[in-house]
């Protein structure tokens, strides 16, 4: 009896332990739609207009880019310059406190963006680097946290990419695609926000680059969007939904201007 | 209008009463099981000579008021012997019955042939349904469980939020738009395990009840449905011992009394093990997972007018993966009731009710990031019932309850010292929810019944309270087709105590039975029904981190009308019965959550739901045999429910994501001798609707999906076979433990294999890539293949 209780027992987990297999689903028919992708930064020629279009789910062909549109920030005419970018004359900084108005025109519709520049929170000059024994799944090494506080009750901004020795992307496992959203009015206004980037562990000698953007309200619900969604389908996960547009005329995408800070701290021997 | 409405039921009300006032004598008391002392909720005491009768409440007491003369009574209850008893009216008089179990009848008391009753055809409710808890058992049941949750999803009109899953939908309402109860206490989440298990241990379970429309007054506060759950009060005549072994998780219950015939107790226990296998599984061996639940109730016979009975409930979940990551949340209910009477005609039940519910969420992935993340629900409910029986043509019930809800919202707390997350909290939330009832059942003449009432209902935000304010006054607007956030302008703080918003409700309730003869009848039902509490849920499991919140400023009570008709009909002397509903529903207010919604930590959830309608209908179709040895039941569904909202879909009305237009089930228990068992349960089902891939493009360095309308598409039809052999040892006597006497002992072996064809049933569809082409593809998530369950159970 014991043989057989165990018998059913272990078939039991197995059989719970499968749960997803691959299925061919009908994809029904939709017309492609265009894709923008638009930035305004306080960094000098950091700002682009990149433009390509949707392609059907099943299909193996790559990302169309367009290269025949027409596209202006403000006064400002943004130039093709291949693969999909445009850019603005030679130099361009996008200001503080300033909103900047985009306009494309691509196959006879205009589609319209508009975003305030924000100025980008203060991050404070205190980095704690901590060091650690190796712990669950983290190995041993170092890890890196900073202090920051909102001083306007309406910020918010964006923690975008982490990169080790400029080379290797790091907390991508926890941080879902790099991105990492802060709002002031979620309870951290006024307040020192300590950070602690999730898993980083670096060596001695190890440079970590840091990227910190501002951004409105919209590009703030669009990268929150964008992090719930990128935790995949599973019976947990959220219903599946569009990503939000602050584009009108019935393209996708998002366009943002954006207070842009690198922070870069040196692991000391 | 409201008052033109309360004005009219007033009038009828009182009409109709005045009427009904005439001489009469009064034969009342309790009827009971014979061998535990349980009252029998529902049990029948019928007149002969006048073919009417009354069921006793749900407390087992009953009250017969006749003028003066001889009468025939018949006492019967599903599973018991009938008895029948000459009584003369000439005085008021007590009479308590006990009835006894098949097969178990007395000398003395006179026993007439076993059919059942034609109540189902008579009675004034539809839309509801009862189930025998000693016929749920041998239903095969996901891991051999007992579980009246999965028993009740196989009925007309309830239906599983998910394979195998405990959460359910009714008449195609929303999950949280069920009212739950355990003996009166709301229970928040009914499920074990992320809903594999319900929190219903069946060894603790009295009697249930579900309602799915003609709704009874006095329950409100739910749009859907109303299960209502009684737990064992104990054996008030001698010490029982039971329970259940099996591969998962036992069971064990005692009970009996404390003084004999005057006060009992029962005390029931479940707890699973997984735990204990997982170590052996490379899959699963960092994995923890375990509930436990426990019932407890004792009750005292105060005398010949009084008992008072007090129970309780906590269950706990824990899931989780080393120390790395947990969640864990748990029920806890507390009831004490106090049943007077006043006279023979005048029941009063006077109730105290406590119930919680909370979550938590653990994270730890270092010694400085990690935190506890949770929210609660508490509530304390004073309830009065009186239930007037004027005649078995006439019973009044009225009442009212008062709640104090304590909403917390959530809080983060770090685990250790040196974690860098700062605590935080979200503000509590309170509201005070009220409601006074009153229905009475009328037998307008020997043909047509009605039962008609109303309830009104009141909720009140209550201070100490942070709102925000919003420019333009409301949280979100519908702008370039999509749903657009108002700014936050500022917040208007509130007093302990000051309350600060009001909701309420008028909700007539109507139903009406017209015979056409002693076997078949037509009934019709309408309800209205306002709920003042939402689940916020953005996944369908229940993994606990879904929570609710009140009814407020910005989020508007949901309310519900809906209509059914139906046609009963019974045959073969009533063994077999017939019924067939159709209804319509319109549900206003629905809380719809918007794309993307944010719903964790947030600090003003109202921007993250919409308000939309919904409409559900459809026709239920059920054929049942409860007695003799083939037994069980068929049920066909065909339905409708779909919901609209501003943003979604472009305002265009779409199915609900457990719209299922066909729902098939078919029951059959066999006997195949006084030891062995053996039953099967079918289920056919469309499949659940889901949301469509498109398109992919990128932005921002990845490929995001382009989705079509919401639930627009339909996942693969949904079939299932469950089979079991139920194997009776026989009956010996035995001394099972040093502390008893030789007593009787009885054991069963319970053999079941759920999935028996082992389809990988769809719970819901994903995008993906494939790692190693890259390709699209759509992953479909199934939970189960064939499981196989093997249970002990024994009692002496």
């Amino acid at each position: 009896m014991k043989k057989i209780l165990y018998f059913i027992f272990f078939a039991t987990i197995i059989f719970m332990s499968a749960c997803s297999e691959v299925v061919t689903v009908d994809i029904p028919q939709s017309a492609d739609k265009l894709v923008v992708e638009g930035y305004v930064s306080t960094e000098t020629d950091s700002s682009y207009i990149m433009l390509s279009k949707t392609v059907s789910y099943y299909s193996l062909a790559k990302i169309p880019q367009v290269n025949d549109a027409f596209v202006k920030v403000n006064a400002d005419t943004f130039f093709n310059v291949g693969f999909g970018y445009y850019k603005p004359r030679s130099p361009y900084k996008g200001i503080p406190n300033v909103t900047y108005n985009l306009a494309v025109a691509y196959q006879g519709v205009t589609y319209k963006s508009v975003s305030t520049l924000q100025p980008l929170i203060k991050i404070d000059t205190l980095f704690k680097i901590i060091h650690h024994d190796k712990e669950l799944i983290a190995p041993d090494g170092y890890s890196l946290s900073f202090n920051f506080m909102f001083d306007n009750e309406n910020q918010y901004t964006y923690f975008r990419d982490g990169f080790k020795n400029d080379l290797t992307s790091f907390g991508k496992d926890s941080i879902y695609d790099q991105l990492v959203t802060f709002d002031s009015k979620n309870s951290f206004y006024g307040v020192w926000m300590p950070f602690d980037v999730p898993l980083l562990r670096l060596q001695p000698n190890d440079t970590a680059l840091l990227l910190f953007k501002s951004c409105d309200f919209n590009a703030f619900n669009y990268y929150n969007a964008i992090s719930a969604n990128a935790r995949g389908g599973s019976p947990f996960s959220s219903p599946p939904s569009n990503l939000p547009t602050n584009i009108t005329g019935g393209a996708l995408g998002f366009f943002a201007a954006q207070d842009v800070k690198h922070y870069r701290i040196r692991i000391k021997p | 209008m409201i008052k033109k409405y309360f004005l009219a039921f007033i009038i009828l009300f009182f009409t109709i009463i005045g009427f009904a006032q005439t001489k009469k004598h009064t034969i009342s008391g309790t009827i009971t099981d014979s061998k535990s002392g349980e009252e029998l909720i529902g049990a029948s005491i019928y007149v002969e000579e006048l073919k009417t009768g009354v069921v006793t409440n749900s407390y087992g007491f009953y009250s017969l008021s006749l003028p003066s003369g001889k009468y025939n009574i018949i006492f019967s209850y599903t599973g018991f012997d009938i008895q029948k008893k000459q009584i003369d009216f000439s005085s008021d008089q007590k009479m308590n019955i006990e009835l006894i179990e098949k097969n178990k009848q007395l000398k003395e008391v006179v026993v007439s042939a076993d059919k059942p009753d034609n109540r189902n055809v008579q009675q004034t409710k539809m839309s509801v349904v009862k189930l025998d808890i000693k016929e749920i058992k041998k239903i095969p049941l996901l891991l051999g469980e007992v579980d009246i949750i999965k028993a009740i999803q196989l009925l007309p009109g309830i239906q599983s939020a998910g394979d195998g899953n405990t959460l359910f939908t009714v008449r195609g309402g929303n999950i949280d738009h069920n009212l739950v109860l355990l003996d009166e206490a709301v229970v928040y989440n009914p499920s074990h395990v992320l809903g594999f298990f319900s929190v219903f241990n069946g060894d603790a379970i009295k009697d249930f009840e579900i309602y799915k429309g003609g709704i009874p007054a006095e329950y409100g506060g739910r749009l859907a449905s109303v299960l209502d759950v009684r737990m064992k009060d104990g054996n008030s005549k001698a010490y029982n011992v039971s329970g259940g072994i099996g591969i998962l998780s036992s069971r064990l219950t005692v009970e009996g009394p404390i003084v004999k015939d005057k006060s009992s107790f029962i005390i029931s226990g479940r707890r699973s093990y997984f735990d204990v296998f997982f170590p052996f599984s490379s899959q699963l061996k960092d994995v923890t997972s375990y509930f436990g639940d426990l019932n407890v109730k004792m009750n005292f016979k105060l005398g010949d007018k009084d008992k008072l009975f007090v129970s309780g409930y906590m269950g706990r979940d824990k899931i989780g993966l080393n120390s790395l990551l947990g969640f864990g949340w748990g029920n806890y209910t507390a009831t004490g009731r106090w049943n007077h009477i006043f006279n023979s005609r005048l029941f009063s039940n006077t109730s105290a009710i406590f119930s919680q519910y909370d979550y938590n969420f653990d994270l730890n992935i270092s010694d400085n990031l990690n935190f506890t993340r949770a929210n609660k629900i508490t509530d304390y409910t004073l309830k009065q019932d009186m239930n007037y029986f004027f005649s078995p043509k006439s019973n009044l019930k009225f009442g009212g309850s008062a709640t104090y809800h304590i909403y917390e919202p959530g809080s983060i707390v770090p685990i250790t010292n040196q974690s860098a997350i700062t605590p935080g909290y979200l503000p509590k939330k309170y509201a005070l929810d009220y409601g006074a009832y009153a229905s009475h059942k009328y037998n307008l003449t020997h043909r047509l019944f009605v039962e008609y009432g109303a309830r009104f209902s009141v909720f009140q935000n209550l201070g100490s309270s942070s709102v925000n304010q919003y420019a333009n006054g409301i949280p979100n607007y519908f702008e370039n087709s999509q749903i657009a956030y108002s700014a936050i302008t500022g917040t208007t703080n509130y007093n302990s105590g000051t309350i600060y918003n009001t909701n309420f409700g008028f909700e007539p309730r109507f139903n009406a039975t017209y015979l056409l003869d002693e076997t078949s009848s037509l009934k019709f039902s309408y309800n209205r029904m306002y709920q003042y509490m939402h689940l916020i849920q953005n996944t369908t499991f229940s993994t606990g981190q879904e929570f609710w919140t009140p009814t407020d400023k910005y989020i508007k009570p949901q309310m519900a009308d809906q209509i059914a008709a139906g046609y009963f009909r019974n045959f073969m002397d009533n063994v077999v019965e017939f019924s067939a509903e159709i209804y319509y529903k319109w549900m206003a207010n629905t809380v719809e959550i918007k794309d993307n919604a944010n719903l964790q930590f947030n600090n003003h959830i109202e921007t993250e739901i919409v308000e939309g309608k919904g409409r559900s209908y459809g026709i239920e179709l059920f054929v049942r045999k409860q007695t003799g040895k083939t037994t069980g039941w068929l049920s066909y569904t065909l339905s409708k429910s779909e919901r609209q909202a501003d943003g979604i879909n472009n305002g265009n009305w779409y199915s609900y994501r457990f719209d299922r237009t066909h729902y098939l089930t078919f029951v059959l228990t066999q006997e195949l001798s006084k030891r062995v068992n053996v039953s099967a349960n079918f289920i056919y089902a469309t499949g659940d609707a889901f949301t469509p891939t498109l398109s992919t493009y990128n932005v921002v360095g990845t490929t995001q999906v382009l989705y079509g309308d919401r639930n627009s598409a339909r996942v693969a039809d949904y079939n299932r076979l469950d089979v079991s052999l139920t194997l009776l040892q026989k009956k010996s006597e035995a001394k099972p433990l040093w502390m008893f006497t030789k007593r009787k002992f009885e054991g069963s072996w319970v053999f079941s294999i759920f999935n028996a064809y082992g389809r990988h049933n769809t719970f819901t569809y994903s995008p993906s890539v494939n790692s190693t082409t890259g390709q699209n593809e759509v992953l479909k998530y199934y939970l189960f293949g064939v499981v196989p369950a093997i249970t002990y159970n024994f009692k002496f």
